[in-house]
């Protein structure tokens, strides 16, 4: 590197200063490692670089670049102390990062604005370098590495745009990698190595990630240190002189502190200005990757733009060839050109103005560019506007979160359907689902609207989920539902899968839930075991693993059945009251059709074998938990029961067993029948008059008495007396006292009308 | 500085002095506003303790006088930014039924797990044989301290045990 002597011995003063104001052991340590490394020295003589005069301002920004590349170091190794290159905790630990880590989202803000912000930087560097006419002999190769640093920086964006691991950076890699499938005869395979499988997935990821803090800072670092090798070697142009003219122009500068000071005040700025956009937009962490989401829309980032909106321009007529030439062959050659640039450009002339085609070229180029970037940014799908009404409704929608449910285009919970996706807008529809969630699926597990929802909030709602489409996007504070779920809760099956989880340990979903959450879905659905024969199983399981219970519902989730409820003994007696006054507590367990089973007409299982009627009785003992004693009358009246068919049940009643009696009689009908022992008619007078009934109804006398009953009585006699009686009975009848006869008859009343006053003698009857 | 040179070139030097000063400053500024930041955020939560929070045993009528009994509990606990399921055994003693002692099952030696050998009646740790009371006093072997006792309460019939803030 060639140098003035004058600015040496100028500088000199200074240095020696500088070195003799510094204590001695500092001194002598320095002196010590010059002699071993000369590090000292090379550091010395790189800062005493002798500037050209005129270099100032415009050339900052390659130390800018330098700077945002030492930041974006500096930042990133810190993220990755936190970050975990995996799809089960990538999203996580940038989440955790941005919401745990003190100021992690600040790092993670500056890592992100400064990405972007060393494209911009880059970009400006590589303008100056070329209007300043920089790039020509003899610094054409600081040029081409320039290009390459610049490519390599790209590549560090996208590799680096997938490690969050959210729905934009996994959609923009899938339509980013699938542009090197444009490629013919080799497209697909070229696709696959860079994902790493056939799909962009977990070795996507690791691969991204390795690219992302290993292979490209190396070789971006490489490239830095010979790119500044480059420039120091051959030094920065003297500004608008023609190649081989700059040796008469005077190096009036010295790095040190010259350039240094300013380089300082550009990084200061950038720094401030990378700070001032990481508070006011942080880095922005959109819901989980979820590859199986169809509604989203992927968008490139600002910086791929036009290359995005380039695609657009060839026609469908051309297929892939149209794809290959926008997305590799158009970038191909813009490549090419830049690399080349030094080498194609061989007009001595520095000056804009007296290299007119050069500058033309580049500024439609850069004209270029930057309309289609304008024009990419507009292409994308316009946002719904909102009316007033649907804005309320919106409001509704976050209130009720809808949303930890039902995402739309992707953003929001993935239990419910995407509403942005498929969805009827029909508002009778939506009025319809919204108030009966199950009218068009009996198994939905949404909950209707709250019933106190105001009519106009409930039709502001409507207004708003017929409103949205494909185009619309979640509100940004609302995308991340419950950033601090379990990982668990991220899996894609979890929503199936919750269940088994339960069963392993239905101790943990109470650690943060209440009962009363399950409730939100489980209400409307009921779990799986619930659905056949729980409500005999129930009573086992909730015994034997009551926390399986508690899991879903509260301590006194049972006595909304049992203590009112309870079906005991006399709850067949009970059970029309309380059917009656509250006929939803019986349907919590029971159908509709339950009843009938005993009320429809519709008989026990052992009432329905072919014989019941003939054996019934055997059973008899069980019948009163279904019947009262009056139901068997309604048969019994007439016909008996088989033991009451015995000719002489009458007699053998009294030994039958009083408990079975009360099967078909009531307590009543004995005494029916009974006075005391006798029969209620055999009272005192019934001696006199039970001939009169005799006469009439004599079968109603044999229902207890035989026929010889009446001879204990009526001696020999048979009753009633026979038609010739009145001649025959002077044979058979007898006035001696204790005669039969006075049993029934009083010799006054009935004899004395024939035989006088006076019985006949006994001897005088006897003749 | 050399003597007799032009006075601009004085002004010169001293304006580079000036901006070498400056530069200093700047670069210790922009160290610093990038330093600071960093530092924070690798120190990150380290030294942050977990929120005490209260997690249920089970019922108090389950602990025998003079028996004590294991629980063994899972709970969420939050492991950077996993959500994890950790699980502890403790033990639970009373003697007179109203007094409970909650008993980490953990050794105060090397940290194995300590059991209770119901015919010994007695803690036992299976790693280097140290015993301990079924108050958790020290017994025999080579641990330190007795096991740590749990901060816990009773509320209506239950016992609970206190997790984190430590």
């Amino acid at each position: 590197m060639s140098r003035d002597p004058s600015l040496r011995s100028q500088d000199g003063g200074p240095q020696q200063a500088r070195t003799g104001s510094a204590p001695d052991v500092f001194r002598r340590a320095l002196g010590w490692i010059d002699e071993q490394t000369e590090l000292v020295t090379f550091f010395r003589e790189f800062m005493e670089e002798p500037l050209f005069k005129g270099v100032g301002w415009p050339h900052v920004f390659g130390s800018a670049a330098l700077f945002l590349f030492i930041s974006q170091a500096c930042t990133g190794i810190l993220l990755a102390v936190y970050y975990v290159p995996s799809p089960d905790g990538a999203y996580q630990s940038v989440s955790y990062i941005n919401s745990h880590v003190p100021v992690g989202g600040l790092i993670r803000s500056l890592h992100h604005w400064g990405a972007s912000a060393m494209l911009v930087v880059i970009v400006i560097h590589m303008l100056q370098v070329f209007f300043w006419g920089a790039y020509k002999r003899p610094r054409q190769i600081i040029w081409v590495i320039g290009v390459l640093l610049l490519l390599v920086t790209l590549g560090l964006s996208f590799t680096g745009y997938l490690l969050p691991w959210d729905q934009k950076a996994y959609w923009a890699t899938v339509v980013g990698t699938r542009i090197a499938g444009s490629l013919p005869v080799l497209g697909h395979d070229i696709t696959t190595l860079v994902r790493g499988e056939q799909n962009v997935g977990a070795l996507t990821l690791t691969r991204f990630f390795g690219l992302h803090i290993l292979i490209f800072p190396g070789m971006l670092a490489g490239l830095i240190l010979f790119h500044i090798s480059q420039v120091r070697r051959k030094g920065i142009t003297a500004p608008w002189r023609r190649v081989g003219e700059e040796d008469a122009v005077p190096k009036t500068g010295i790095f040190y502190p010259d350039q240094v000071f300013r380089d300082a005040v550009i990084s200061l700025v950038v720094l401030g200005a990378l700070f001032g956009i990481a508070l006011w937009r942080p880095a922005p962490l959109e819901t989980m990757a979820n590859p199986a989401s169809t509604g989203y829309t992927p968008r490139p980032e600002w910086y791929f733009l036009p290359n995005f909106q380039l695609l657009r321009y060839f026609p469908a007529s051309w297929g892939q060839w149209g794809e290959f030439t926008g997305a590799i062959v158009v970038p191909a050659v813009v490549v090419l050109t830049m690399l080349l640039l030094p080498y194609l450009d061989s007009n001595p002339e520095r000056r804009p103005r007296r290299r007119p085609f050069v500058t033309t070229a580049a500024i439609a180029g850069l004209v270029g560019l930057a309309y289609l970037g304008a024009a990419g940014a507009r292409s994308g799908p316009r946002p719904v506007t909102l009316s007033l009404k649907e804005q309320r409704g919106e409001k509704v929608f976050l209130d009720l979160r809808c949303q930890s449910c039902h995402g739309i285009n992707g953003g929001g919970g993935m239990e419910g359907v995407d509403l942005a996706q498929g969805v009827p807008r029909d508002p009778d529809l939506v009025t319809k689902k919204l108030r009966t969630p199950t009218y068009n699926n009996a198994r939905s597990v949404m909950p209707p609207v709250p019933s106190i929802l105001s009519q106009s909030d409930f039709s502001n709602l409507v207004a708003f989920v017929s409103a949205i489409d494909n185009r619309f996007r979640m509100p940004s504070e609302v995308t991340a539902v419950a950033p601090n779920k379990p990982a668990s809760h991220y899996e894609g099956n979890w929503f199936a899968n919750h269940k088994y989880e339960v069963r392993k340990d239905p101790t943990i979903c109470g650690q943060c839930h209440k009962p009363t959450f399950c409730q939100s879905c489980h209400r409307s659905r009921l779990p799986d075991s619930h659905l056949n024969g729980w409500l005999k199983a129930h009573a086992g399981a909730s015994r034997d693993r009551p926390e399986y219970c508690l899991v879903c519902h509260d301590q006194g989730f049972c006595n909304t059945c049992h203590s009112r409820l309870q079906h005991g003994s006399d709850w067949i007696h009970r059970h029309a009251s309380l059917a009656t006054a509250d006929r939803s507590a019986c349907l919590q367990c029971h159908r509709e059709d339950y009843c009938t089973t005993c009320h429809g007409g519709a008989t026990p299982v052992t009432h329905k074998e072919t014989d019941w009627l003939h054996h019934h009785d055997k059973t008899a003992k069980d019948c009163n938990v279904c019947h009262t004693a009056g139901f068997c009358v309604t048969c019994h009246e007439g016909a008996r029961p088989r033991s009451h068919a015995s000719k002489d049940w009458v007699h053998l009643h009294q030994s039958a067993p009083s408990t079975e009696c009360v099967v078909c009689h009531s307590e009543s009908f004995c005494s029916d029948c009974h006075h005391g022992a006798k029969p209620k008619s055999h009272d005192a007078t019934w001696v006199s008059r039970h001939g009169q009934v005799a006469k009439t109804n004599t079968t109603q006398c044999q229902t207890c008495h035989t026929g010889r009953f009446c001879l204990g009585c009526h001696g020999g006699v048979a009753m009633p007396h026979a038609k010739d009686w009145i001649i025959s009975h002077k044979d058979k009848a007898s006035f001696a006292n204790g005669s039969p006869c006075y049993r029934c008859h009083d010799y006054r009343k009935y004899c004395s009308q024939c035989h006088g006053d006076t019985p006949p003698t006994a001897a005088g009857t006897d003749s | 500085m050399p003597t007799g040179e032009p006075e601009e070139v004085g002004a010169l030097i001293t304006r580079r002095r000036l901006l070498s000063y400056l530069s200093g400053l700047l670069s210790a500024i922009i160290a610093a506003a990038l330093a600071v930041p960093l530092a924070r955020f690798y120190v990150g939560n380290a030294f942050q303790l977990k929120p005490a929070r209260w997690l249920k045993l089970g019922p108090v009528d389950g602990v025998k006088p003079g028996v004590p009994k294991l629980f063994r509990i899972s709970f969420a606990d939050q492991d950077g930014w996993r959500e994890t399921i950790a699980r502890q055994d403790v033990y639970a003693v009373t003697v007179d039924g109203s007094d409970f002692l909650v008993l980490s099952n953990v050794c105060t030696h090397l940290g194995c797990p300590v059991h209770w050998d119901d015919s010994a009646r007695r803690f036992i740790c299976p790693c280097h044989g140290g015993v301990f009371a079924v108050d958790g006093k020290v017994l025999k072997g080579p641990p330190p301290k007795p096991l740590t006792r749990l901060t816990h309460k009773v509320e209506g019939n239950t016992l609970y045990v206190q997790a984190g803030g430590s």
